[in-house]
């Protein structure tokens, strides 16, 4: 009678398993979640959702980290791409510093790229708005309307057709994000934000997306940087609670390799800016 | 006012449906287009968002705009942060009864705060994760008219 109840219990837990139940069967099974979709517009977070974590974590003083908005001069269509992404980023930094003059600056550079790939039909409204809502200091608004912008972009490029350059936008703002992220935790003492960096899926996720790209792609340079960021991040945070000090190298790793790719974007073939700050105040 | 203004902009110009489209190689190069029309049921998930663009979250550029049949859920994976809050919303122009569950990392559902964005066909939970990481959404037609596929979206606020 006990060895039937226990061969019950065992057939119970094989069919389960059977079924991909490796929670309660209220929960998730396994099948599902290794199923999910990952859409680079969601399921990527954008640079305004890691800015206001690390606001609750940590406060950053917004202001030291405005960088001047310089885009590239390039006809590389995936440059471009990445470009805007950046400059998203660099725009929800200019907000959160409340710098009304470089969020228009930056608004009107994202337009240049986008009449650079030939996507700005519909973004000629959208200057006006930032410069408005920038001389009103209407911040939130200002927030809204450069997201606006870099996803009316994106969209745009949807409809031609242009999925993998949307890809780079978002892992682009991302590897942007991460880089800010990483220099306001390390100078932090506490390296208070450190659980907003911490996302080994998605860096893993990402590496996956990118990996995917077609061989026009994947085979400039800049995009191989913004993939060696990305498995530099992907390696590094897979690592299992390593000590404060190898959490601290690690994250200057990280800071640097998401700096070389930004400025790899950033950089011009006749201008050599350099929009994003240096690794040097990194301690 | 802005409010109003930034949900009018949004109507007017928000994204074509992303979700599970294959990739293509580019084209169309030179070409300068509109931009592309909402679906409607991502215009109802865009207003319905108001309840929580009102209270000060960010709208989030993107959507996910699958069809869903009864009894066949689907799952999105997101990447949340503690000490944000978030308010997702899923509409459809049906006139099925919608539900948004929320999963963390290990398949294990997360304690959300429903809220009223107009109707079964019009749903919005809010969550304020109490741990940064994956999560998964997963949106169910949970009573529908008939048997064939019902165009949804789901968009997300955060603050």
């Amino acid at each position: 009678m006990q060895t039937g109840r226990h061969f019950a219990i065992l057939g119970a837990i094989l069919l389960s398993l059977s079924c991909g139940w490796a929670v309660s069967p209220s929960g998730m099974t396994l099948e599902q979640r290794q199923g999910a979709v990952f859409l680079d517009s969601l399921s990527i977070p954008c640079p305004g959702e890691v800015f206001a974590a690390l606001n609750k974590a940590c406060r950053p003083n917004w202001a030291t980290l405005v960088t001047p908005a310089t885009a590239p001069v390039t006809t590389d269509r995936a440059q471009l791409a990445m470009a805007v992404g950046v400059l998203a980023a660099d725009g929800y930094i200019a907000v959160e510093a409340q710098d009304g003059q470089q969020v228009k600056n930056i608004g009107r550079e994202i337009i240049a790229m986008a009449k650079a790939l030939g996507v700005s039909q519909s973004l000629l409204g959208r200057g006006n708005s930032l410069v408005e809502f920038a001389d009103n200091n209407a911040w939130d608004a200002l927030a809204d309307e450069l997201a606006a912008t870099e996803g009316e972009v994106k969209s745009t490029m949807m409809v031609q057709k242009d999925r993998d350059l949307v890809l780079l936008t978002s892992v682009a703002a991302w590897v942007r994000g991460l880089e800010i992220a990483t220099r306001v935790v390390l100078s932090d003492d506490g390296l208070r934000g450190e659980e907003v960096i911490e996302q080994p899926d998605l860096a893993a996720s990402l590496v996956m997306m990118t990996g995917n790209l077609p061989a026009r792609l994947a085979a400039n340079p800049r995009v191989q940087q913004l993939k060696q960021a990305l498995a530099t991040a992907s390696g590094l945070l897979a690592k299992d609670q390593p000590s404060r000090e190898q959490r601290i190298k690690n994250l200057r790793s990280i800071h640097e390799a998401c700096a070389l790719a930004t400025r790899g974007i950033m950089a011009s073939a006749k201008v050599n800016a350099s929009p994003t700050p240096s690794s040097s105040p990194v301690r | 006012m802005k409010r109003s203004f930034l949900s009018a902009a949004l109507m007017a110009f928000t994204l074509v449906p992303l979700g599970g489209q294959p990739s293509t190689p580019a084209s169309a190069e030179g070409e300068n287009p509109a931009a592309p029309v909402p679906s409607e049921a991502h215009r109802l998930a865009a207003g319905a968002a108001r309840i929580f663009t009102g209270e000060g979250f960010r709208l989030r550029e993107g959507e996910w705009s699958p069809s869903v049949t009864k009894g066949t859920p689907v799952f999105l994976k997101v990447t949340l942060f503690t000490g944000v809050e978030y308010g997702f919303v899923v509409a459809t122009p049906g006139e099925g009864r919608l539900a948004i569950t929320l999963f963390d990392a290990s398949g294990k559902e997360v304690n959300t705060e429903a809220r009223d964005a107009g109707g079964p066909s019009r749903v919005a939970v809010r969550i304020a994760p109490k741990k940064s990481g994956v999560y998964f959404v997963k949106l169910e037609l949970v009573e529908s008219p008939d048997a064939s596929p019902t165009d949804i979206s789901l968009v997300y606020t955060y603050k």
